[in-house]
């Protein structure tokens, strides 16, 4: 057991010290693989037809943060060889949190593709229709949370803890998608999606305000407005006098197959989404794209509970002055302070149904080919999170070589990290293309030993991501005089 | 083409899967030394409290209306003295009076009977006789003389108003007529009483008695007895008869004898003894009170209660008894009261005394004790024959009782009453167990509040020392008189007398300070003794109450007073199999800043000593010297503003290591007073301290 928690902690440290892309968009952009029109729904794939097998066309996995690396968190020993642990008295934990931002991010992010099915129509135009299950997933921890739980609030004395940045954002939710894209001009070609969302569950904290003034004799004034919306098969027991006495999963919904698959196919949680792109032939050679992704929302109305709490509260020590005159007992004004405190932050409950907008993204491309087979791109893909914004910028060098063989090399600058290289290759047998992508390549790896067994992990990486699928593709236009692949040149 | 890339991509991916292993973290070796060692800052308590606040008016702590604190020791009831226990006045009236009768009047009695000249003539020779029987002719003839002669004794119609009498005094008069028509030289008079013939007295000679007249004779009945039914036996001395011829009638004319008693007064008999007041009975008295113990009474005003009388007549007579007292007023009006008593019987009664006022001074060769008392007495057999004996007698009793009184006027004697000996535990022991320095009380105070309604002087000897042992410190207070109330207008006073540094040793006394204060004394009455005026008051509730107040106002000085305690160490930790997270020596800093604003002229220090008692050893100790300091003073000890103190005491790793080395924890807190000490500092209620304490806490929590 002992052996099981710590195989589980050190995942987990490790997982969350890796950080995530774009789910690959970044090396599939320039690449001839269907799987490239979920980034810019202009793109039209060079097959006639393609058929993503449900659960086999493309399962992107990916966590990214943008503070903590495996060596933040573990390093070796002196002696032994043996290993430490950031909490280690030897560890200088200044030095783990001079790693950490203002706002450190963590997004798990998982799409797994139901089915995916695409087909020319007509001479210029393409239809795709795409069923994918996602999860989506944004956390963000202050910086000064980490000081505040390493090394206390003694150093915060006459200033503020500013936990304004904390967020939580967590949804499941299937999206439906109808595209179309046809060449507008001889040079312009446009793209659109619609998507249909069907929420699962979701989990959201609203932050309007969250912070902790210590002054100089260390009283405090705690500052609080949030709301946490979920939409989940929770039980909300309360108290008699209202107050929320716990929460609990509502076990009732997954205790057969046929209740969960009914629950996870629910439609009450509706959302709109739309995809829309362009490409655009400056020359024969050098070719841009854009592409605005992911714009949507969801409305949740489904097992509903808003928890929210909005207060000020001021712990300036307790106030002896009574127990000194004797009206009250020790006791019973620690029991007041306790009870202000938690009247201060009495989470009520509600069930308003809630709308969560889906993270979109921007993508700005141009390729420049220097052979029909081989180019080299540049990729801007800005995703927007609420008010935070990332940006990863791609250096690629591609090869699309047919319908046969296409492969990609990139460099990507992404969360203050600027030693990523990804790699993707997609190969076509018959009617089957394979492909695996990946934005980071680790170039050093460190051998983690657990029990008889080695799990290699790269020695500095945030951000990973994987992915990698199979496509049943019919029908090859790329020599078609009329249709050819954006990425190729004639 | 599509060859040479796969195998540049299948080199890369090798070269990286194999070629760059950095680091080899073997994580069957991770350390378990998991530690957290962040530093917690918190404002762990605060407060603004004013003495006041801490201290609420008590008993015992008392603040004054200028907000002075005062420590007050009370203690009541050290004297209570009643009018019982100097006085018993319930019994000062017992009155028994024996009253004779003695000698009673009865009523004159009278009786008469006649004797004619035929009987007369019957005792002459035969030849008189036929003279006057010749004569007796209805004409006129000389009355023929006739010699001495005895008549037949006759009986005299019987008496009703006795039957018996022995007289004291009184006359029968005797009276014979001479209704012949020839005078009567004289005879003489023999009264028999019928039962026994005696005779009463001697023999009554009448002189001569002309025709036609009488003569009487009075016989002194004083010590006679005599009876209702008397016999008389008539001797005339003859007649020279007469020279002119008379009437002659045998049977018209005769002799007639009168027997009369008066002015009878009877020693003893069976008389019937018509209404008449007692002459033996002098019908003045008086009545005297003893109220014991020398005490002089001039008046006395009862609220209620009796004169409860008893009333036994020995005696055949019907008595009535009618009692005056002329001094003695209930609402105003003399105290009567008229009592009848049966023959041979007794009669008992009440006098309401309600409201009355007894005045114990009119007799002016007596002025105290005393009332007068005005009787009369009255008897009757109510018309029947009584065996009456002038020794008969009745005999009264008068006796006060369950007497109320409004008050008592007159001399009180010189009655004490001793203070018994107590004490009153300070509890300053327990303190100062633990205390080492001196203080100073610079003006302490011992109020004895009294309560007095004896209108009287009474001089209370105090005696009180403080003990501390073996030290004792006298209080040294003189006797003194309380105050008394102005009577009898004013019933009751209240007062006290003040026992302080200006008229006793009370302030070295209060400074030892004393673990108990032992008191005694007396009360003593009238100590200057008897003045004549008897002008003194008690009344029916007069008492005397007394109760004794120490008051300590809170002004002193101390330059080193120390406190030190030692207590079993409440942080050690005895369970050594706890597997708490966090235990005393994962500290490695605790550090309490404390900031007091100290509106208080008293400044502290503390120290906290870890000790093992087992080595006599003291491990570490925290010093926190001058953790508050005092508020500067005025020139009267007032606090005029407040010292502000910031100080951290720090806790460091040494000292949670030593916790478990110890089982003792000594405090020592020393009290310094404003300006060194130097000065008397005084302590009021609205002295205020502020303060706030924040706790700094870094620990090393061992998370493995």
């Amino acid at each position: 057991m002992i052996r099981q928690t710590r195989f589980l902690l050190i995942i987990l440290l490790a997982a969350s010290s890796m950080g995530a892309s774009a789910q690959s968009r970044q090396v599939s952009y320039f690449m001839n693989i269907p799987q490239n029109h979920l980034a810019n729904p202009a793109f039209k794939p060079s097959n006639s037809v393609y058929i993503g097998l449900p659960g086999m066309s493309g399962i992107s996995i990916s966590i990214n943060n943008n503070f903590l690396k495996f060596s933040n968190i573990f390093m070796k020993g002196q002696t032994n060889d043996s290993v430490l642990t950031f909490l280690h008295p030897d560890f200088n934990v200044d030095d783990f949190l001079s790693t950490t931002r203002d706002k450190n991010s963590i997004e798990p992010q998982l799409s797994v593709p139901v089915l995916s099915v695409g087909f020319a129509a007509g001479k210029d135009g393409y239809f795709s229709l795409d069923i994918i299950d996602r999860v989506d997933g944004n956390i963000v921890l202050p910086g000064d949370l980490f000081v505040l739980a390493l090394k206390g609030n003694e150093g915060f004395a006459g200033s503020k803890i500013d936990l304004s940045s904390l967020r939580g954002d967590m949804k499941y939710y299937r999206e439906a998608g109808f595209g179309y894209s046809r060449k507008i001009t001889s040079r312009l070609r446009l793209g659109i999606k619609g998507k249909v969302l069907f929420g699962v569950a979701a989990a959201s904290i609203k932050n309007n305000a969250l912070s902790v003034t210590v002054k100089d004799d260390y009283s405090h004034i705690i500052d609080a407005d949030f709301r946490v919306n979920i939409a989940a098969p929770l039980k909300v027991t309360k108290e008699a006098n209202g107050d929320i006495k716990s929460i609990e999963f509502d076990d009732s919904v997954t205790d057969s197959p046929g209740k969960a698959i009914k629950y996870a196919l629910g439609t009450e949680n509706l959302g709109l989404g739309i995809d829309i792109g362009a490409t655009y032939d400056v020359s024969d050679r050098f070719k841009v794209s854009a592409a605005l992704t992911d714009v949507g929302y969801i409305k949740w109305k489904r097992d509903v509970n808003n928890l929210v709490s909005s207060n000020q509260f001021v712990f300036s020590g307790l106030d002896l002055s009574k127990v000194i005159g004797g009206t009250k007992t020790f006791d019973e004004v620690g029991k007041e302070m306790q009870d202000s405190l938690k009247n201060a932050f009495k989470l009520s409950d509600t069930n308003e149904p809630f709308t969560t907008g889906l993270p979109f993204g921007l993508t700005v491309g141009g390729s420049y080919n220097f052979t029909p087979s081989l180019s080299v791109g540049m990729l801007s893909y800005t995703r927007f999170i609420g008010k935070q914004v990332k940006e990863a910028l791609t250096l690629s060098a591609n090869a699309n070589i047919g319908t046969s063989f296409s492969a990609s090399l990139s460099y990507t600058a992404v969360n203050n990290s600027y030693d990523n290289i990804g790699a993707g290759l997609a190969l076509r047998t018959g009617f089957f293309q394979f492909f695996i992508l990946t934005d980071m390549i680790p170039f050093s790896w460190n051998k983690i030993v657990i029990d008889n067994g080695t799990i290699p992990l790269p020695v500095s990486f945030n951000t990973i991501n994987l992915r990698l699928g199979m496509n049943l593709v019919f029908g090859n236009r790329v020599n078609e005089e009329h249709d050819k692949p954006i990425v190729t040149v004639e | 083409m599509i060859r040479r890339l796969f195998l540049l991509f299948a080199g890369v991916a090798g070269i990286l899967s194999e070629g760059c292993v950095k680091e080899t973290y073997d994580m069957n070796k991770l350390s378990k030394e998991v530690h957290l060692s962040p530093v917690i800052a918190l404002s762990a308590i605060k407060g603004d409290v004013s003495l006041s606040d801490i201290v609420k008016s008590n008993d015992t702590i008392v603040f004054g209306l200028d907000k002075l604190v005062k420590i007050v020791f009370r203690e009541d009831s050290i004297v209570d003295i009643k009018m019982a226990d100097f006085y018993n006045l319930s019994n000062i009236l017992n009155l028994n009076r024996a009253y004779t009768l003695g000698d009673l009047v009865i009523d004159p009695f009278q009786s008469q009977t006649s004797f004619t000249l035929n009987e007369i003539t019957l005792g002459l020779s035969s030849a008189l006789r036929n003279q006057f029987v010749a004569a007796d002719d209805g004409s006129l003839h000389l009355f023929p003389a006739f010699p001495a002669v005895t008549l037949a004794e006759k009986a005299l119609a019987n008496f009703v108003n006795f039957e018996t009498a022995v007289f004291r005094s009184g006359y029968l008069d005797i009276t014979v007529k001479n209704n012949l028509t020839a005078p009567l030289n004289g005879a003489s008079v023999k009264i028999f009483n019928t039962l026994g013939h005696s005779q009463i007295g001697s023999d009554v000679p009448i002189p001569a008695i002309p025709a036609g007249q009488s003569r009487t004779v009075s016989v002194d009945l004083a010590d006679m007895t005599v009876t209702n039914s008397l016999r008389a036996v008539l001797i005339l001395s003859g007649s020279t008869g007469t020279t002119s011829p008379v009437l002659i009638s045998l049977n018209s004319s005769n002799v007639q004898l009168t027997v009369a008693g008066r002015d009878l007064k009877v020693k003893s008999g069976r008389v019937v003894l018509p209404q008449q007041a007692v002459t033996s009975f002098q019908g003045k008295d008086t009545v005297t009170f003893n109220p014991g113990g020398g005490l002089e009474l001039d008046e006395i005003s009862t609220l209620s209660g009796n004169m409860d009388y008893r009333i036994v007549s020995a005696s055949p007579v019907k008595v009535t008894l009618n009692i005056k007292l002329p001094t003695v007023r209930t609402s105003g009006v003399q105290v009567t009261e008229t009592v009848a008593v049966n023959p041979n019987s007794t009669k008992t009664g009440t006098i309401p005394v309600n409201n009355t006022l007894f005045d114990l001074g009119s007799d002016v060769m007596h002025p105290y004790n005393r009332v007068p008392m005005e009787n009369t007495l009255t008897v009757t057999s109510d018309g029947s024959l009584v065996s009456f004996n002038s020794t008969d007698a009745i005999t009264t009793s008068l006796k006060l009782t369950n007497p109320v009184y409004d008050y008592l006027k007159g001399y009180f004697g010189q009655n004490s009453c001793v203070i018994a000996s107590d004490s009153i535990k300070t509890g300053f022991n327990e303190i100062m167990n633990n205390i080492t320095g001196s203080f100073v009380i610079a003006d302490p105070v011992m109020r004895i509040n009294y309560s007095n309604s004896f209108a009287l002087p009474v001089q209370l000897t105090f005696n009180a020392f403080g003990k501390k042992n073996p030290e004792t410190v006298n209080l040294g207070y003189s006797p003194l008189i309380l105050e008394y109330p102005a009577a009898p207008a004013e019933k009751k006073i209240t007062s006290s007398f003040s026992v302080d540094k200006s008229n006793s040793a009370i302030s070295p006394l209060i400074s030892m300070p004393p673990e108990y204060l032992v008191y005694s004394g007396n009360a003593k009455m009238n100590p200057a003794g008897n003045n004549g005026l008897r002008d003194s008051y008690v009344f029916g509730n007069s008492s005397l109450t007394a109760s004794i107040e120490m008051e300590i106002p809170m002004n002193f000085r101390t330059s080193n007073l120390q406190f030190a305690d030692t207590v079993d160490n409440f942080l050690k930790n005895n369970n050594t199999n706890d597997d708490n997270a966090i235990k005393p020596e994962d500290f490695k800093l605790l550090r309490v800043d404390l900031k007091a604003e100290n509106g208080f002229p008293l400044g502290i220090s503390v120290k906290m000593s870890l000790f093992d008692s087992t080595t006599g050893m003291i491990k570490s100790t925290v010093d926190a010297t001058d953790i508050i300091k005092a508020a500067p003073i005025d020139t009267d000890g007032k606090a005029k503003g407040a010292t502000v103190t910031a100080t951290s005491i720090e806790f460091n790793a040494d000292f949670f290591r030593s916790i478990n080395k110890s089982d003792r924890i000594i405090f020592r807190f020393s009290l310094r007073t404003s300006e060194e000490g130097a000065k008397d500092v005084k302590i009021y209620s609205d002295y205020r301290i502020k303060f706030n304490a924040a706790l700094v806490l870094k620990s090393d929590m061992n998370l493995k």
